[in-house]
């Protein structure tokens, strides 16, 4: 397990990276290349599933969010499961990320952990 | 069924406190008046005014961020830019500073626009009286004609055209000329001070043309010596041969005495034809037609060729140095043919018109390559030399298995070279 000034990340036993922001953080471009790189190491050079808990995030700037949807998303990772919290905000931060940032991987959103898990563990190499 | 207006009616989801409404209108009224870097105020509740707050704050960011990296992406191509021009300065300025020639940018109606020059003293005129000026109110008027009619030449083609003149600058020094087309309406000359390598070319043709000269005069005491000589010593003996054959009483001795006499004669014409070989008298006498014709007789007989020979125009007279020339690179040319081409066949034609008289020999056998550094003899060599004396052209086109054939020019008039005005040389 792996913390940053923003997250918490590590590899799970299902060998999926998960990706956790903490209560409230805001990333700068700084956070979301030290959190990106974390979450890369975690992989151990094979290209994984990546769920990230953005539930309680403050929202990404415009640089930290295509940041956080550049090459280096496609390259380390297999799949992206963005876990939004229930309410309105929520579900309106995770699609403009799908529909702005345009992740290059299969993306979906979540509001429950347990059906994103799923889905991602399907993605397993 | 319920009364449409009903569906508009807001529920408790729309039901915001008036405070935070009215942060968000001055907010959003704020980045509406362009204050982009501000954002909409979000609140823990995730409501919908926070998930409205957060689109128009991406779409706010998304924006920026656009205008930001198109920013950086033109700031870098104008960086990169910057960084051509000015290396493309420096390099030109580099390029300018080593170059010894003059150089003058000039409009189709023959105004100088710019100019340079890395030693001023080069010029004709000082730049202060001839930017912004007229060809014509500049160069001495035929001279300023011939550069008028360059540059409508260079206007109307890609290909440089080249004057070669002469100014009065402390003496007189010969200049080329090199004139291009360089933009919309404007001509680059490049003018090269080429008075010392003419003076050397014109003392390398001088040389030539004293050694050619001298050349020749040995060759017509060598051939009077044999004429005059050797053939009437030769033509004694045979004589006095057949004489004693008058005399011997021995019918074997008379045989051995006759068959020498015999020998003695063909000496004689051998002598004769050598003497002839080293000095055509026939091109003083009967002049270069009657020579040439001659020459390629003599060859399809003793060299056992078959030499064709045409002539157009030639007039009766004909400077002896030109008539010279021609004959000694027939001759020479017909050599080549007997020992080189593997055929038995050649053309010689000459002809004049108001302007030059041109020889052409031609052969159709094996040729050569005349780039061919093993293939330049002697001869050619001399050839050249001769035809350059006169300040004519030389041209050998030839290529293996496709003949050889030899063009040469000389202008009429060309025993005095000196007097050449500025002219184009070439396009």
């Amino acid at each position: 397990m792996a913390d940053t000034e923003t997250a918490v990340i590590h590899l799970s036993e299902d060998g999926l990276v998960i990706v956790r922001i903490r209560d409230g953080a805001y990333q700068s471009l700084e956070d979301a290349k030290t959190n990106l790189a974390t979450a890369v190491a975690a992989t151990a050079g094979t290209r994984r599933p990546l769920l990230v808990d953005i539930r309680t995030a403050q929202p990404l700037d415009a640089d930290a969010r295509h940041h956080y949807s550049g090459r280096t998303l496609v390259d380390s990772f297999l799949a992206l499961a963005l876990l939004v919290a229930g309410n309105p905000f929520g579900r309106m931060m995770g699609n403009v990320y799908l529909r702005i940032a345009r992740p290059g991987i299969s993306t979906r959103l979540f509001t429950d952990e347990r059906r994103a898990l799923e889905w991602l563990i399907q993605h397993r190499v | 069924m319920a009364d449409p207006a009903s569906r508009l009616t807001p529920s408790s989801d729309f039901t915001f406190d008036s405070d935070r409404v009215a942060a968000f209108l001055r907010t959003l009224e704020s980045m509406a008046a362009g204050q982009l870097a501000e954002r909409l105020p979000i609140s823990p509740r995730g409501d919908a005014l926070d998930a409205i707050a957060y689109a128009i704050n991406v779409l706010v960011g998304e924006l920026s961020w656009a205008e930001a990296r198109a920013k950086e992406a033109q700031e870098k191509k104008e960086a990169q830019l910057r960084a051509a021009v000015a290396s493309a300065e420096v390099r030109n300025g580099a390029i300018l500073r080593a170059i010894p020639d003059l150089m003058f940018v000039m409009l189709r109606d023959g105004t100088y626009v710019d100019y340079h020059a890395r030693d001023p003293k080069q010029l004709f005129v000082p730049p202060d009286t001839f930017i912004g000026r007229n060809v014509r109110e500049v160069l001495p008027p035929a001279l300023a004609e011939v550069i008028m009619d360059a540059l409508e030449r260079a206007s109307q083609t890609d290909e440089p055209i080249v004057v070669e003149y002469d100014l009065p600058i402390g003496e007189s020094r010969t200049f080329e000329a090199r004139i291009v087309q360089a933009g919309a309406d404007r001509l680059l000359s490049i003018v090269r001070d080429v008075t010392e390598s003419r003076r050397a070319s014109e003392l390398n043709r001088d040389l030539a043309r004293r050694l050619i000269a001298r050349q020749e005069i040995e060759r017509k005491r060598i051939a009077r010596e044999l004429h005059d000589d050797i053939s009437q010593r030769i033509a004694l003996l045979n004589i006095e041969i057949d004489t004693i054959a008058g005399q011997v009483l021995s019918e074997e001795s008379r045989a051995r005495l006759r068959a020498l006499g015999m020998k003695a004669q063909e000496l004689g014409s051998d002598v004769h034809h050598m003497s002839y070989a080293l000095h055509p008298s026939w091109l003083e006498t009967l002049g270069l037609v009657a020579a040439l014709q001659a020459l390629c007789r003599d060859a399809s007989k003793q060299r056992n060729l078959h030499v064709t020979f045409t002539h157009r125009s030639i007039p009766s007279s004909v400077d002896p140095n030109v008539s010279l020339c021609l004959y000694r690179i027939a001759q020479e040319a017909l050599h080549n043919v007997a020992r080189h081409s593997q055929t038995r066949e050649a053309h010689v034609s000459v002809a004049c018109n108001a302007d030059h008289i041109a020889l052409q020999i031609a052969d159709s056998g094996v040729g050569f390559n005349p780039s061919d550094r093993r293939s330049a003899g002697l001869g050619l060599a001399s050839m050249r030399e001769r035809v350059a004396v006169l300040r004519g052209q030389l041209a050998i086109n030839a290529a293996p298995g496709a003949g050889t054939q030899i063009a040469v020019q000389i202008p009429l008039g060309s025993e005095h070279p000196q007097s050449a005005p500025p002219s184009v040389l070439s396009a």
